[in-house]
């Protein structure tokens, strides 16, 4: 395992009487890209917050690079980089003068950065344009300058390809990659766009009304996504145990909705099809499916339940 | 908190806002001392010295010392260059500091075209007056003192440590513009304050108990009043004041902001 980056233990957040964020246990590991996701007020910006400081625990704790304690965190924190909601800038300085700005505000000597930040993002050619005439995907690009500078080892990100042309969003994804590949910087984004997400990250939390509801790498998504068939029946339980008796398989899901998940007989549907006729199951939907990044997240919080 | 000091100190240099008050301080400075310079003159009449108590340095910096610690505290968390501090490791209480040290020494640049222009009007020896009681920088205009060479470092020592009485006086924005973040309510809270802080100054002067009490705050006692011919006692007792009461302002905003959720 590599060195954690980011550990939360129990992290709980109460606002108002209201636990928005109930028990966070996650583990960051270093040179990763975590794909936060879930639904707005989900929880995942109060989790970016308690993580950067500007909110703070009600309960749990919260280690960074392997140190806890206020002044602990508080020090270990310029080593993060941060776009928390929507990128922060001066709407009458350009995109220059905006980093130099942060640059100062951190105590970095080197103006070169600003040149160098800028041709990484692809805002080198804006000259003296004001931030606040921007697109959105521009101010987005600078938002993530912003956060680049310092060379964080942390790099947390909420958003980050809103407003972002598809051509815009190919360049972030590969720019994160390329920052997580060989600067070694651990990142967390969250994001709705979850193809995009699943193109970008390595692993995923996923996170439902403040709970983690599971922390996954690609590979064991790409497992839970892998091919099945999709059966809904009015006797999901007494399927479950037929399947292990009579087929021999346990290699079964059952969702929240009491939808099955068979990832065995998977070309032999006819097969399952006749069990469930031989024993009085009343089949609604029979389906060859494989799951997309979306699918699991929505089967995962409840069946497309919204709330 | 040197760091935040050079990044406010940049992002001001850079503010067209900043620019336009310091044009109005100028515009509002000329203005007043014309008006000294009228009445006693005869050209214009006595009762105009209301008019031009508007341009008066006191009037102008109760409304634009809030303006400018909404443009300096409020408008960053906007652009949330506060944000980006905290999430950079920079402690709140050194967050504080820097804003502190910023507003102040914004307010003595805001004041500087009072200064010049002012300290330019007495050095010519013309006589000046609004026929009323003047407060402030107004006062040193209207006290009729006699500038001589050797009085010049004073005159600089007096306005520069009414500079520091403005200061004190509006860091009491400091704890509104972090807790309250929104302009239009620090703005109103502060006029609304320097408006009764003026009553107060009246009915100081009706009991001595009172006077006293009030004179251990930047908005009491003779710290505003002072003159070429105020005693090193009375300059010394307004610096500690404002001092004592600058510091006590970061350390409420402090205790207050220390914990404070950020949107």
């Amino acid at each position: 395992m590599n060195q954690a980056v980011l550990k939360t233990s129990q992290l709980t957040k109460i606002y108002q009487g209201v636990t928005v964020l109930h028990n966070v246990s996650v583990t960051l590991e270093a040179g990763k890209i975590y794909g936060l996701i879930g639904q707005n007020g989900a929880g995942k910006t109060t989790l970016m917050r308690l993580i950067s400081g500007l909110a703070f625990p009600s309960g749990g704790s919260l280690e960074l690079f392997g140190r806890q304690g206020e002044q602990a965190l508080q020090a270990e924190r310029k080593r993060v980089g941060c776009m928390i909601e929507y990128p922060g800038i001066v709407g009458h300085m350009s995109a220059r003068e905006n980093l130099r700005l942060h640059r100062l505000m951190k105590g970095i000597p080197n103006p070169e950065i600003e040149e160098e930040l800028l041709r990484l993002v692809g805002l080198a050619d804006t000259d003296k344009k004001k931030a606040k005439n921007f697109s959105l995907g521009m101010k987005q690009r600078l938002g993530i300058a912003i956060a680049l500078i310092g060379n964080p080892e942390l790099l947390i990100l909420d958003e980050p390809i809103n407003g972002l042309d598809p051509l815009g969003v190919v360049e972030i994804r590969n720019l994160l990659k390329q920052l997580s590949e060989e600067r070694m910087i651990t990142i967390l984004i969250s994001s709705h766009n979850l193809p995009e997400l699943y193109q970008t990250a390595t692993d995923y939390l996923f996170i439902h009304q403040g709970q983690l509801r599971e922390a996954l790498t690609l590979a064991q998504l790409d497992e839970r996504c892998r091919q099945h068939i999709r059966i809904e029946c009015d006797q999901p339980d007494k399927l479950v145990s037929l399947l292990e008796s009579e087929l021999g398989t346990q290699n079964v899901q059952v969702l929240p909705d009491k939808t099955i998940k068979l990832y065995d007989y998977y070309d032999d549907r006819e097969q399952v099809s006749r069990l469930m006729f031989d024993h009085g199951i009343r089949v609604m939907a029979l389906s060859n499916e494989g799951d997309t990044l979306e699918d699991y997240y929505i089967s995962l919080i409840g069946g497309g339940k919204h709330d | 908190m040197i760091n935040l000091l050079f990044a406010d100190a940049y992002k001001l240099w850079k503010s067209t806002a900043i620019r336009v008050l310091i044009a109005i301080t100028a515009v509002s400075a000329g203005l007043v001392t014309w008006f000294a310079y009228q009445i006693p003159g005869g050209n214009l009449d006595a009762g105009l010295s209301g008019i031009a108590f508007m341009f008066s340095d006191m009037n102008v910096i109760s409304i634009l010392g809030a303006v400018l610690a909404t443009i300096m505290i409020c408008g960053d968390f906007d652009n949330k260059m506060i944000q980006h501090a905290i999430s950079g490791g920079t402690g709140r209480g050194a967050i504080i500091a820097g804003k502190a040290a910023i507003l102040a020494i914004a307010v003595i640049v805001l004041l500087l075209p009072y200064g010049l222009i002012i300290g330019t009007a007495i050095g010519s020896g013309t006589d000046f007056s609004l026929g009323t009681a003047s407060i402030g920088f107004v006062n040193l205009l209207t006290s009729g003192s006699e500038l001589s060479l050797a009085a010049i470092w004073k005159l600089a020592a007096v306005m520069l440590i009414m500079m520091l009485v403005y200061a004190a006086q509006i860091s009491i924005c400091l704890p509104l513009a972090l807790l309250l973040r929104k302009p239009v309510l620090v703005i109103a809270i502060y006029y609304g304050f320097s408006i009764l802080t003026g009553q107060l100054l009246s009915i100081s002067k009706q009991y001595a108990w009172f006077d006293r009490l009030f004179g251990l705050t930047p908005y009491g006692g003779t710290h505003i009043f002072l003159s070429l011919d105020s005693g090193a006692g009375d300059m010394m007792k307004a610096v500690v004041v404002s001092l004592a009461f600058f510091a006590a302002m970061i350390a409420l905003t402090y205790v207050m902001f220390r914990k404070a959720e950020i949107k």
